[in-house]
């Protein structure tokens, strides 16, 4: 019988990321990676993805390309439009209530 | 029908989230682990929608933030401030148990309502959301978010202005 080392066996290609680490570095992975029972890509990936939605979901700053900023910059300067997708959510009624 | 507690910012000692299950493992976990600690840190704040027996149903996470348009001509930044104050809704999940009943929306809209209030006693001229994937994207422009780059399948930032909210809600008044 085949014994899979792998967390979740994956239906999408996966894509390849070639990263330099210091040996003390690797040697600390490694540890933690055995540690949290995971092998020490997935353990990686899985620390890197949570860092990464982290930094996206606080950002102190959204920096603009130059042609979303055009975009955006005209956006505020137009008299406030009402927004029809915004409305219509609005008068939607919840399939839930509130405990009051 | 379903009866659910209005939006509270979370607390940690009160609300239950270690079964909370989004189908987004990322969000599941940063709520469980990471969302009281983050409340110390003060980066973002916490909102949740509870059942009864305040076990988490949804979550958003708010924080302030600015949106930089210094790389745009010069003449259309002029006169305006840059960065322009604004809300980022960086996280919201719902419990998959608890799909399609609008819980998502409720909370979203207190974001928005959040956003009004802001803007009138200090200045908060758009609230900006950082959607997780591509389906969670189309969520977003269902309700009326405008991504920054349309025409960018990849983009995942979308906001909506104040200025919207508000005419939009004079309207329906």
């Amino acid at each position: 019988m085949l014994y899979c080392h792998c967390e979740y066996v994956s239906t999408v290609k996966e894509d390849r990321l070639q990263i330099r680490v210091n040996p003390a570095d690797k040697a600390l992975l490694e540890r933690a990676a055995a540690a949290s029972h995971l092998n020490v890509s997935s353990f990686v990936v899985q620390a890197a993805a949570l860092k990464a939605e982290e930094v996206l979901a606080e950002r102190s700053s959204i920096r603009l390309s130059q042609e979303a900023a055009t975009a955006f910059s005209e956006a505020l300067e137009r008299p406030a439009q009402v927004n029809d997708r915004l409305a219509a959510a609005l008068r939607r009624a919840p399939k839930f209530s509130w405990l009051d | 029908m379903t009866e659910l507690r209005r939006p509270t910012p979370l607390d940690p000692g009160r609300h239950r989230r270690e079964q909370f299950d989004s189908g987004e493992p990322i969000l599941d976990e940063w709520l469980r682990r990471y969302a009281g600690q983050n409340r110390r840190r003060d980066t973002a704040a916490t909102w949740v929608i509870a059942d009864t027996d305040d076990v988490v149903v949804a979550y958003a996470s708010v924080a302030m933030t600015g949106i930089d348009r210094s790389s745009a001509p010069m003449e259309l930044i002029k006169g305006a401030p840059n960065p322009i104050p604004a809300l980022l809704l960086g996280r919201l999940a719902v419990d998959r148990n608890y799909a399609n009943l609008g819980v998502g929306t409720a909370l979203t809209l207190y974001v928005l309502a959040t956003a009004i209030e802001l803007n009138e006693k200090a200045a908060c001229r758009a609230t900006v959301v950082s959607a997780i994937n591509p389906a969670a994207r189309a969520w977003w422009e269902r309700l009326g978010f405008h991504p920054f780059q349309p025409d960018d399948t990849a983009e995942l930032d979308l906001y909506l202005l104040t200025s919207e909210i508000e005419a939009t809600l004079r309207r329906l008044r």
